[in-house]
């Protein structure tokens, strides 16, 4: 459950990134298979990491980054979710590349909404911080 | 609705304090190794006979986590090392941040090498960067000529890899053939070192942390440079 270690981490990248007031509605993550994380184990530890707090109830979006894989023989290089795919020229020799990200991509946030946090919930810091990097979608 | 873009590592807290305590062993001249396996595999026993094989040689402290004992820390004293212990509770892996407190109750001057024995697990560990100078995977026959296949993100992040309990190999089946492909197509720059800790055939490896912790004393000035192996046609 290395999960639960990562979903606190992420928790508080996100504290870092929200300015006081916004609403994260959603968190998006990029994760390589070399992270080892099983998204079912990630969503609960995400549940668990954010309950009681002001992104309880924000959506954690998982995208999973296949393996990169490049055949020693010819040089082809392509991704597949499995490390040990030969290559279509034959060869069985061929190297994964990569595979170890773990990257929060970006955050959705509504700053119109009148959320009020809990009394006890922990607070955002640095407010504005991240508002010079936002982009209306 | 807007989004802000980001693109940080999610991890980025423990990795600068991992950077941190790489810091401070590379001022104090100490290699430092985070051996990894699953449980069982023979990591305090390995811990155990490097101690007494090394002894007077060079100077090991050990930083040992556990879910809830402290049987292994006291395996460990009875060899006469420095141990720190850390109980992780529920938590299936050390982070950088637990280290570092373990960190500042070890008196790092006069030491030479410090090994961490991580939580006995073969996944969890090996995203979380301590600040060590080397990863150390270990695996033992009783477990499978298909662990290494099985667990990708370990073999390519290790920087050595332990084969132990080869004493068992004819007891059980093992391809060493099956485990030594599966290493060179994930991780085809890592070492194997085949070991039985039990009977005591583990100069490899000892010849390795010899050499490594020669180097990283060389590197700030202590120590003596001029190693002696053990044995010839070490790693
Ligand atoms: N046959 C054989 N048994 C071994 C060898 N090395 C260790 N063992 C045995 O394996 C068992 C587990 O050894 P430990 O050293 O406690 O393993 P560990 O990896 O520290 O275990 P945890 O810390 O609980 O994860 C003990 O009964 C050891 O005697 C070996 O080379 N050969
Ligand atoms: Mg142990
Ligand atoms: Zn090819």
């Amino acid at each position: 459950m290395h999960e639960l270690s990562i979903a606190r981490s992420l928790v508080g990248l996100v504290r870092d990134h929200a300015a006081e007031g916004m609403v994260v509605k959603s968190v998006h993550v990029r994760v390589g298979p070399l992270q080892a994380i099983d998204p079912g184990s990630m969503q609960l530890a995400w549940r668990a990491a954010t309950d009681d707090t002001v992104f309880e109830g924000t959506q954690l979006s998982l995208v999973r980054v296949p393996w990169e894989l490049r055949c020693r023989e010819c040089g082809r290089g392509w991704s597949s979710e499995n490390w040990s795919d030969p290559c279509t020229c034959g060869s069985c020799r061929v190297d994964p590349v990569g595979g170890d990200e773990l990257t929060l991509v970006s955050i959705e946030v509504d700053e119109t909404s009148t959320y009020s946090a809990p009394a006890d919930a922990p607070r955002s810091v640095k407010p504005g911080q991240a508002s010079k990097e936002i982009h209306r979608v | 609705m807007s989004e802000i873009r980001i693109v940080q590592n999610v991890l980025k807290h423990n990795d600068e304090i991992a950077a941190m305590n790489r810091q401070r062993l590379r001022d104090a001249g100490v290699f430092w190794i985070d051996l990894i396996g699953s449980p069982g595999c023979g990591k305090t026993s390995l811990l155990e006979t490097t101690l007494r094989r090394l002894h007077g040689r060079i100077q090991i402290g050990i930083i040992a986590g556990d879910l809830a004992t402290d049987r292994d820390a006291k395996r460990i004293q009875a060899c006469g090392a420095k141990v720190v212990q850390i109980n992780t509770g529920k938590g299936c892996h050390l982070d950088a941040n637990q280290v570092r407190h373990a960190l500042d109750e070890i008196d790092l001057t006069g030491l030479d090498l410090l090994i961490i024995e991580n939580v006995g697990n073969l996944i969890c560990p090996v995203g979380f960067d301590l600040g060590q100078d080397a990863k150390v995977g270990m695996f033992s026959v009783c477990q499978g000529d298909d662990k290494a296949a099985k667990h990708p993100h370990l073999v390519r992040a290790a920087d050595l890899l332990i084969l132990n309990k080869t004493d068992l190999l004819q007891h059980v089946r093992f391809h060493p053939v099956t485990f030594r492909d599966d290493v060179e197509k994930l991780n085809p720059d890592v070492a194997i070192m085949e070991l039985s800790v039990t009977e005591s055939r583990v100069d490899p490896w000892l010849d390795w942390l010899i050499s490594k912790t020669a180097k990283a004393q060389a590197q700030t000035g202590n120590g003596s440079p001029e190693p002696t192996p053990l044995i010839q046609g070490g790693i």
